[in-house]
């Protein structure tokens, strides 16, 4: 693999859904670029296409009723035009996934000792034995005390927490490239999700495994991932450094995210949420589909919808944003109270 | 476990009272006795018959001597065939019943499991729908209906099938090749990683796959040495069939829909394991449910079946029994029935915990 070929390349990746009312577009023109080792945060509120995309990559949303254009990547493979073996041998030892909710992710039916070694079987062709070995082992390295009896569990046996352990133990298991984590610890306990993150940061960095974070927390992207994403309706809004999309967010949604996120460092009790509700995806605006919650909003944002177009970031480093606007530069049109100052 | 199934076993006989006594003294509230159809009899005679099987007496010297009989072992006499006793009776009849009810339970377990599931896999497709009319069908029509239309078209115009009778010629050795097959096709894999794999296996669902694998090669050769019982096992079969294979394509779509089938996918497992491994156990469950229910209706449709087809087993001397007032044959299948269906019932829920391990017994 050439250095500067990415391990994953989303370009130009569509989604819809076919639906009573007319196509559903979930995912709309998503340009992406994961790079071995790197971690990438994607973040967006509920129902932007955060998970659709990934699950899109994964090809586990099923088709039909879904539909895809544009390609995705694998090494300069496109993913799209794998046979169903090769897709097989992509999902779980080039590319494993851990979901969202443990509680309903795991088999109920089966111990977790198949649910872990069935896998390393399959990837790893390892025989039985060497499975368990292998399956203890990775239990032991999420922190499940006693692994090798805890295999001959269900999981109703473990708690909330524990299983999300079993679930990136099966993740990890087979040495993936990269580990896409579908909001990893929404699901959890407060005090858990620190653990859980902390885990999968340390276990991925011992590996050099490329991460996908799938959240809708700020504050987890600050801390685990090298660049962000942030994801509107279905597109990438802006994408740069963890530093430079936090330090000086460009697009007035990213401002408005952060805006309405809590801070300790600030004194400032009062949190700003970002006006109005998420669209429609069957009814979105024309043009900027932020435009009808943007302070700075103008004609242009309804006449032409703004494509992803580097800005000037510290460093030389890549940061892009879809906007028309440069915010920097322009002082807010509509109702600023409601918004907050700009920044800085 | 082992204390759960005893305290079911000890309600047993406790449920079997309850069903004798409703029993006993329903059948004495319908009009008539056992000697109302004999012609001319005079009041002597039937005094003296009465007498004889203790129909003077009391109806709690009547009840109590029925249950002592029934504690040691005696179901008591029949009043139409005064040669035999009910125990002889039963003990001729079970055997076909049994064998017609086994064969119709496998078969229907068989073609409505696999419809189900593969409805469920290809929702929507042409065999989803094909399957799901048949089964509406099936469960619909009621078979004192399809017995006869079955008669008539394979039997009568197309000569096929004998009408009906019953003999039967057990062909057992195909389930033994195919066991054996198994065997040899799994026994690399055992041999290379050890008996874990074994039990593996058997965790997933595919341990009872190749239970109801061997059984229906069983039932199916044994159809084929035995035509007669072909027409009466498929009436049979064919309302339960339809049941389980809603049941089954209702259970595969709901867990198939599940996340935990999505992370199946994910681990890069094929689709035949997804669905084998992973969905069939839970998708199983409902059918499992209605199992209980269902060998009761086996039972009761066998009276119907067997009375069409004439077969001599106890659901035809039941129905021949209840209109003659044969008061002690109709309990004594009662409490045939009633034990098979109280048994049958235990050995369900205990299924049902192995598949579900969730489920606990206390």
């Amino acid at each position: 693999m050439a250095d500067d070929t990415p391990l994953l390349r989303l370009d130009k990746l569509s989604t819809w859904f076919r639906t009573d009312r007319g196509p559903v577009k979930a995912v709309d023109g998503v340009d992406l670029e994961v790079r071995a080792g790197e971690s990438v945060g994607v973040v967006g509120e509920s129902g932007s296409g955060k998970s659709v995309t990934m699950l899109s990559v994964m090809r586990l949303v099923p088709s039909p009723p879904a539909q895809h254009q544009g390609r995705v990547l694998w090494k300069g493979e496109d993913v799209f035009g794998w046979n169903a073996r090769r897709v097989r041998k992509f999902r779980g030892r080039e590319c494993a996934m851990i979901f969202q909710d443990p509680m309903t992710s795991l088999n109920p039916y089966l111990k977790i000792g198949l649910q872990l070694t069935e896998s390393i079987e399959l990837h790893l062709g390892l025989g039985h034995h060497a499975a368990r070995g292998r399956a203890a082992e990775m239990l032991g390295r999420v922190g499940i005390a006693m692994p090798e009896q805890r295999l001959d569990d269900y999981p109703h046996q473990f708690s909330g927490g524990m299983r999300q352990r079993v679930m990136i133990a099966m993740a990890l298991s087979c040495d993936p490239q990269l580990l896409i984590a579908d909001e990893p610890t929404t699901a959890l306990d407060v005090t858990i999700q620190a653990q859980i993150l902390e885990l999968i940061d340390a276990q991925r960095k011992a590996a050099g495994t490329g991460l996908v974070l799938i959240t809708h927390s700020l504050g987890v992207v600050a801390g685990m991932c090298d660049r962000t994403v942030v994801m509107y309706a279905g597109r990438v809004v802006e994408e740069g450094r963890t530093e430079d999309v936090f330090a000086s967010p460009r697009m007035p949604y990213t401002i408005g995210l952060l805006k309405s996120v809590p801070r300790l460092d600030v004194r400032e009790t009062r949190l700003v949420p970002v006006p109005g509700t998420p669209p429609d995806p069957q009814r979105l605006p024309s043009g900027c589909p932020f435009r009808v919650r943007c302070p700075w909003a103008e004609d242009r944002c309804a006449a032409e919808r703004p494509e992803l177009r580097e800005v000037q970031a510290p460093g030389a480093a890549r940061h892009r944003i879809a906007c028309h606007v440069d915010v920097t530069t322009t002082p807010p049109r509509h109702d600023p109270a409601s918004f907050g100052k700009v920044n800085p | 476990m082992g204390r759960y199934v005893l305290r079911r076993i000890l309600w047993m006989p406790l449920v079997l009272f309850v069903l004798v006594a409703a029993s006993f003294f329903l059948i004495r509230l319908a009009p008539g006795g056992p000697f109302s159809a004999e012609r001319s009899v005079s009041p002597e005679i039937l005094a003296n018959m009465n007498a004889k099987y203790h129909l003077d007496a009391p109806w709690w010297e009547q009840f109590a001597r029925y249950v002592g009989g029934v504690l040691q072992g005696d179901l008591g006499p029949s009043f139409k065939f005064k040669d035999r006793t009910v125990n002889q009776i039963l003990a001729n009849g079970i055997g076909p019943t049994v064998m017609l009810g086994a064969i119709a339970t496998v078969l229907a377990l068989a073609i409505g499991l696999v419809a189900g599931t593969i409805g469920a896999v290809k929702q929507n497709s042409v065999f989803d729908y094909g399957s799901m009319s048949v089964a509406t069908f099936g469960m619909s029509v009621p078979n004192y209906v399809t017995g006869p239309i079955l008669v008539l078209v394979f039997a009568l115009t197309w000569k096929a099938v004998p009408v009906s009778g019953f003999d039967v010629s057990f062909a057992l050795w195909p389930m033994f090749v195919v066991a054996g097959m198994y065997v040899l096709w799994r026994g690399a894999e055992w041999a290379k990683s050890g008996l874990g794999s074994v039990t593996f296996a058997r965790e997933s669902a595919c341990f009872w796959l190749l239970v109801l694998l061997l059984a229906s090669c069983a039932a199916v050769t044994t159809l084929v040495g035995s035509p007669k019982l072909i027409l009466p096992s498929v009436t049979l079969a064919l309302p339960f069939a339809s049941r389980i294979a809603r049941l089954m394509r209702a259970g595969m779509l709901e867990v198939i829909g599940q996340d935990y089938v999505r992370t199946a996918r994910a681990k890069g497992l094929s689709e035949t394991t997804v669905v084998v491994r992973h969905a069939l156990k839970g998708g199983i469950l409902p059918v499992v449910s209605y199992l209980g229910p269902a060998i009761a209706g086996v039972l009761t449709g066998s009276l119907v079946v067997e009375k069409i087809f004439n077969i001599p087993g106890i659901g035809r001397e039941f129905v021949e029994a209840a209109l003659s007032r044969d008061y002690f044959l109709v309990l004594g299948i009662v409490v045939l029935d009633g034990a098979l269906l109280v048994s049958f019932n235990l050995v369900v829920d205990v299924v049902y915990g192995f598949l579900d391990p969730r489920i606990r017994y206390d």
